[in-house]
């Protein structure tokens, strides 16, 4: 008797297993791999029909599937093998346009589910977005045209709303219309393994990690026309917390890793972790909040940047916030490593970042708060930054007496970009509107002269530099400070 | 009352007439960067004179084009970010009396290229593959393609180049040639070994508050030129011309 029932449970138990784990392929639901049956219907139906099963795997082998949005349900997991390519359809009328954010692969509360193997999603973004370019055009639909390009409509190629238990894992992802993939006020995600190589239109951010709590980001590569690794906040009532961005590599013709611009609610304990930066227009790291999001605990650590514009932007702004104030306190970064570039980083990608804010000389690393929000609490530690120098004041000038600091415009309602405020005064860090900024076993390098100093702090409220070297500069002054004080760092303000 | 009203419409007509705003993607232009877009731009140029003139908007991205000819009232404006790329290859610049240009306007008047974007020549691309050609026998030494100009004018009045940015040109960054009122101003001219401003036979040049950042000559006066003005213009060294 008791053998039975043990019998009874091991069968129960498989029969589970099995439930959970069913697989289908794609060819069950007459889904083609010829790249022109346009499978949209098909590939719906197999995973509403997978869905109501209790779940399972639909399994794409080598071809290409070509389709419209597909709406994700919950326990459904795509599995695309090696070869097997999702192919966006370039009708743009074969997406859900009529949801604010339409995508290739779409999901709104949908728990559990899966998009993984060494496949490929490609979204054609380019030919989508000018196919929906052409529609504005004659007029079907209506579009506000931003910079004379699609402000609305054109579909992301992953866009998943507040689900639980999302993986995504070893896949491809290219040519998005917009930005590539898109987890907004998620739970639980890992993307883990993936390709992203989107340069094909406008707004291709890489990875938007919006309002998510529990979010990690491993071993991944991404080179994207935006933001390749971006962090956003669009819901003040929420906040991106307990994010980790580990083992990445990422490429953009904008920022690396950007935090923003979007920051409404803000970022709560995110570490950022033996990750690297190249080729990028702008800065390796940009973490802004010009929405009146707070930005609290955070650690970059083992960050190394080869050929990038910028290496660091920490910037409170006053744009969308709406009478509250955004903040940025406790950031540590450290053992990092940056190489700025003398030309264009990105030159010869496609959509290469746009030349602005001219005339200008190579850009400072900046931390600039407000006058009543300072920037708080910024260590960095084991630094070696180099800059290329070269600054011609006859092109481009800015002096550091306290009139021409006072000169310089605060812009709080500008977009936040490292290069918006022109010329500044320092070739190595600029620093006003900020308290408690530590630097320890800093070294700048410099390869040409600069007629600029290193250091320029504007009321910094406490700051301290402990083995702070620079090489290059040849007997320039190194700091200027004014309205600036002095400190002993506090244990407790930069060992954590 | 009734004549009242005649004027608004006329004085609203004049308006629309004169500042006639078109996007290039109206005409197909892409921002990508690989698009040669040279029969769409000039289409585009075409089509807004024979409306009466106005003004094509480029915004931010990279058009690439061969060369194309302006009309008189037509403008164009180069938004911040916008980057009119030219060709990399030596036949997409038609030759103009012997003159080879990115941008032409021959016998024309009215026109602005304006903005705070940028004119960028590819210089060494384009060298690259006349280097190539010529190693193949293709083109013989007696052309001289390297003298491809970024904008060449000639027998135009009232033309005024603003605030762009001219990067990486082979030859001459602008030739003026037979003009009269023609300004350039608050130009950032960055091509090392190409001359920033060529001008023979013309009348009221004004050349104000341009950089020249890296340049072989800054400007080149040749025979016949009367009252060529220059006003605030320096050199990489800060030396004024």
């Amino acid at each position: 008797m008791k053998i039975n029932i043990i019998m009874v449970m091991i069968f129960l138990c498989g029969g589970m297993v099995t439930l959970n784990a069913k697989e289908y392929n794609a060819s069950l639901f007459g889904i083609k791999s010829n790249g022109t049956t346009l499978n949209t219907t098909s590939i719906q139906r197999a995973i509403d029909f997978i869905h109501e099963q209790g779940g399972g795997t639909l399994r794409f082998y080598v071809g290409r599937y070509l389709t419209g949005t597909l709406v994700m349900k919950e326990n459904v997991h795509i599995q695309l093998e090696e070869g097997a390519i999702l192919v966006g359809s370039t009708n743009i009328y074969d997406y859900n346009i009529d949801v604010p954010n339409c995508a290739l692969i779409y999901a709104n509360g949908a728990n559990n589910v899966t998009i993984k193997g060494k496949g490929v999603i490609d979204g054609q973004g380019r030919e989508v977005a000018y196919n929906l370019l052409a529609q504005i055009q004659s007029g079907v639909l209506k579009d506000p045209l931003d910079y004379d390009r699609p402000r609305n409509r054109r579909p992301k190629a992953i866009y998943m709303r507040s689900c639980e238990n999302v993986r995504i894992h070893g896949i491809t992802i290219r040519n998005s219309a917009d930005w590539v993939q898109v987890y907004d006020q998620c739970v639980n995600t890992v993307v883990d393994s993936i390709t992203v190589d989107s340069k094909a239109f406008w707004n291709n951010d890489g990875i938007d990690i919006v309002d998510c709590r529990n979010f990690k980001l491993l071993n991944s590569f991404i080179d994207a026309s935006d933001d390749a690794i971006c962090l956003k906040s669009h819901d003040a009532a929420k906040i991106c917390e307990d994010v980790e961005i580990r083992n990445c590599t990422a490429r953009s013709s904008a920022n690396g890793i950007k935090f923003g611009t979007v920051s409404a609610g803000g970022y709560k304990n995110i570490r950022i972790i033996n990750n690297k930066v190249y080729d990028t227009f702008r800065s390796a790291l940009t973490i802004a909040t010009p929405d009146g999001g707070l930005v609290e605990d955070i650690v970059v650590d083992s960050l190394s940047a080869f050929n990038t514009g910028n290496p660091f932007y920490l910037r409170i702004g006053a744009r969308w916030n709406k009478g509250r104030t955004g903040s940025i306190n406790n950031i540590l970064i450290q053992n990092v490593k940056v190489e700025v570039a003398k030309d264009k980083p990105d030159s010869g990608y496609s959509y290469e970042g746009p030349i602005e804010d001219n005339p200008r000389n190579t850009s400072p690393s900046s931390i600039v708060g407000l006058k009543d929000a300072p920037i708080r609490n910024v260590t960095f530690r084991n630094i070696e930054i180099t800059y290329p120098g070269g600054a011609n004041p006859n092109y481009a000038y800015r002096g550091t007496s306290k009139a021409e600091l006072d000169s310089i415009p605060e812009m709080e309602a500008a977009y936040p970009e490292f290069s918006q405020f022109k010329e500044l005064p320092a070739w190595g860090f600029y620093i006003r509107h900020a308290e408690n900024i530590h630097f320890d076993r800093v070294v700048l390098k410099l390869k040409e002269k600069e007629y600029r100093p290193m250091l320029v702090f504007d009321d910094v409220n406490g700051y301290s530099l402990s083995q702070v070297k620079q090489s290059g500069a040849k007997g320039k002054k190194e700091l200027v400070a004014v309205d600036s004080k002095k400190i002993k760092p506090r244990a407790d303000s930069i060992i954590r | 009352m009734k004549k009242y009203l005649f004027l608004i419409f006329l004085w609203a007509s004049c308006f629309r007439l004169f500042a006639q705003d078109y996007n290039a993607s109206l005409f197909g232009c892409k921002s990508d960067g690989i698009t040669n877009n040279t029969g769409s731009i000039q289409y585009a140029i075409d089509y807004i004179a024979k409306k009466g003139g106005g003004t094509l908007h480029f915004y931010v991205g990279r058009y690439l084009t061969g060369s194309f000819s302006l009309k008189s009232n037509v403008s164009i404006e180069l938004h911040e970010g916008a980057v009119l790329l030219g060709s990399s290859n030596v036949f997409d610049y038609s030759s103009l009396n012997g003159k080879r240009a990115l941008i032409t306007a021959i016998g024309q008047s009215n026109i602005q290229i304006k903005g705070k974007g940028v004119i960028d020549g590819q210089q060494q691309l384009l060298q690259t593959h006349l280097t190539a050609l010529r190693q193949k026998g293709y083109i013989t030494l007696s052309d001289q393609p390297e003298d491809i100009s970024l904008i060449y004018l000639q027998d135009s009045k009232q033309i005024q180049v603003k605030g762009i940015m001219e990067l990486n040109l082979p030859g001459a960054a602008q030739f003026v040639d037979r003009c009269e009122d023609v300004t350039f101003q608050g130009l950032d001219i960055n091509c090392p070994g190409g001359i920033g401003v060529y001008v023979r036979n013309s009348n009221k040049v004004i050349l104000s508050n341009i950089f020249f950042r890296a340049i072989e000559r800054a400007l080149v006066e040749s025979e016949g030129n009367q009252g060529l003005t220059k006003e605030n213009s320096r050199l990489a060294n800060g030396k004024s011309i």
